[in-house]
């Protein structure tokens, strides 16, 4: 493929900022993608309104398809290999998800939104990855959940779902 | 195709030659006394209890993420995961009870559910993992039907894998530690922790390790201090108690009909290798089928058709029989009446 100059795009978040991208990492985005497809051939001088997400949010999403724009777009869909473990993260990917936990339901929604799958993915192993392994208490703790089960109730669902023989 | 195709199977045939419980060497989990009882699942048992509440308006996560999003993630978890997240709240309960290969697996295997729990060996495999191998049929070393669970790798088994393959040979831990295996080195290991069992005598719960999977981090180890342990793992001979307790029962389902199918095996081949009773290469042992392989086996299974045109040949005689006595009987009472009246 010829590679010329690398043709831009510029998104526009919810916060009126522009933010000019790489049309290529733009394109990670299916719903951006298919967008420029159905504009093919008329003019892009305007910027293109992202309504969902703002600039903070839109930057984080952007430095993610950046760093994944060579990435081969379907391979991430593929379940062929289903039984390697669910919640594996590769360690850039894991590095970037390290941000607060309203960045991180943002990023999630932002992908949701714009139709980036493997980022949507990596959102969702990400908060996985939180809630695996740990006691009831550590996860209404971590996502401020409240307690509505009275003591016993939760020792009786404790028990039903335990082995009970040896105690 | 060819002339000497056999007949086919009537159902009746079919009962008449095979057989559904399983003759294994060892006990499996399901077969342990206090299976049952011990676990009861508590699914659907509550829910009646509370009207469904949004769960929890003061957490982010359900607050922003949609729903869909939600049962997204949390179908990313294991087993144990997610019988512990239902403790949480009602809301969030409401939610895990909701997802499609979790509810599924409760609804058409709870015992499954049970065993991996009981065993720690949910922590695993998702319910996901699960329910395909529910939906499968061969055993994931030799590729033929498999009647069993391995809860360790959460894959489907057939008995003859069980019984003979190296990769299904368990050790305990405290054996493993013997053999120069360090706690840490352990921990990284899949372990599975049985169940009570009163096969043979009374077996506590034990900790099992995969025996390939110990040699493989021996082996390593090994290597870095210059020791050479493989020949520490020998072959010991009592060791299909060990093989079958990480094991369960586990049966076939058939996702359109929802039916649940448990296999059968050949009574013909089995009698014959009794007689046998030790292994050769061929044929193996307790081979279990689908319906549908038994058919195809049928085809085959020389012992089977003799038996089947024994059983018929048998049923023919019996009804000839029946008809000369009746008839026999009739003719009697006939010459009696005829006796009285002269």
């Amino acid at each position: 493929m010829s590679e010329g100059p690398a043709q831009t795009i510029v998104l526009q978040s919810n916060d009126n900022v522009a933010i000019t991208v790489e049309r290529k990492v733009a394109e990670r985005s299916m719903l951006i993608k298919n967008m420029l497809e159905d504009l093919a051939g008329s003019e892009l001088d305007s910027a293109i309104p992202i309504p969902n997400v703002n600039e903070s949010v839109l930057k984080k999403v952007i430095e993610w398809c950046e760093h994944h724009k060579n990435d081969p777009q379907t391979a991430a869909d593929d379940d062929s290999d289903s039984r390697k473990k669910t919640t594996d993260i590769e360690e850039w990917d894991q590095k970037f998800m390290q941000v607060d936990q309203e960045m991180l339901f943002e990023i999630i929604l932002a992908s949701n939104y714009l139709d980036i799958k493997p980022l949507l993915d990596v959102g969702c192993k990400t908060v996985a990855n939180m809630i695996k392994g740990k006691s009831p208490e550590e996860i209404r703790k971590t996502f401020n959940i409240t307690n509505d089960f009275t003591p016993e109730e939760e020792e009786q669902i404790r028990r039903e779902n335990e082995w009970a023989e040896d105690r | 195709m060819s002339s000497s195709e056999p007949e086919p199977l009537t159902r009746r045939d079919f009962c008449f030659l095979t057989s559904i419980v399983p003759d294994l060497p060892g006990p499996t989990i399901d077969e342990t006394p206090t299976f049952k009882a011990s676990s009861p699942l508590d699914y659907g048992r509550h829910e009646s209890k509370k009207i469904e509440i949004l769960p929890g308006s003061t957490s982010d996560l359900f607050r922003i993420i949609p729903t869909e999003i939600i049962v997204k993630i949390l179908s990313m978890l294991d087993l144990q995961s997610l019988t512990d997240l239902r403790r949480v709240s009602w809301g969030v309960r409401a939610i895990v009870n909701t997802i499609p290969a979790y509810k599924d697996l409760m609804k058409y295997s709870p015992d499954t559910v049970r065993a991996l729990l009981s065993t720690e060996t949910a922590i695993y495999s998702t319910p996901q993992d699960i329910l395909d191998e529910l939906c499968r049929q061969d055993c994931f070393i030799c590729g033929d039907f498999g009647p069993l669970l391995d809860t360790i790798t959460g894959r489907r088994c057939c008995v003859d894998c069980a019984t003979f393959s190296q990769l299904m040979r368990s050790i305990e831990i405290s054996s493993a530690e013997l053999r120069g295996l360090n706690e840490t080195t352990i921990r990284k290991l899949r372990t599975v922790h049985t169940l009570r069992t009163e096969r043979y005598r009374v077996q506590p719960r034990q900790q099992l390790v995969r025996f390939v999977e110990a040699k493989k981090v021996a082996v390593e180890l090994g290597k870095a201090r210059g020791f050479n342990f493989v020949e520490c793992f020998t072959l010991s001979t009592s060791d299909h108690l060990r093989r079958f307790l990480p094991l369960l029962r586990f049966p076939t389902l058939d996702k359109r009909s929802g039916r649940l199918g448990w296999g059968v095996s050949c009574k013909a081949c089995d009698r014959s290798l009794r007689i046998l009773s030790h292994r050769k290469e061929e044929p193996k042992l307790n081979v279990h089928y689908t319906v549908s392989g038994y058919i195809e086996h049928f085809k085959h299974c020389k012992d089977s058709q003799l038996n089947r045109d024994n059983a018929k040949l048998f049923a023919e005689i019996k009804a000839a029989t029946e008809d000369i006595v009746s008839r026999l009987q009739r003719l009697t009472g006939g010459l009696q009446r005829l006796t009285r009246e002269l």
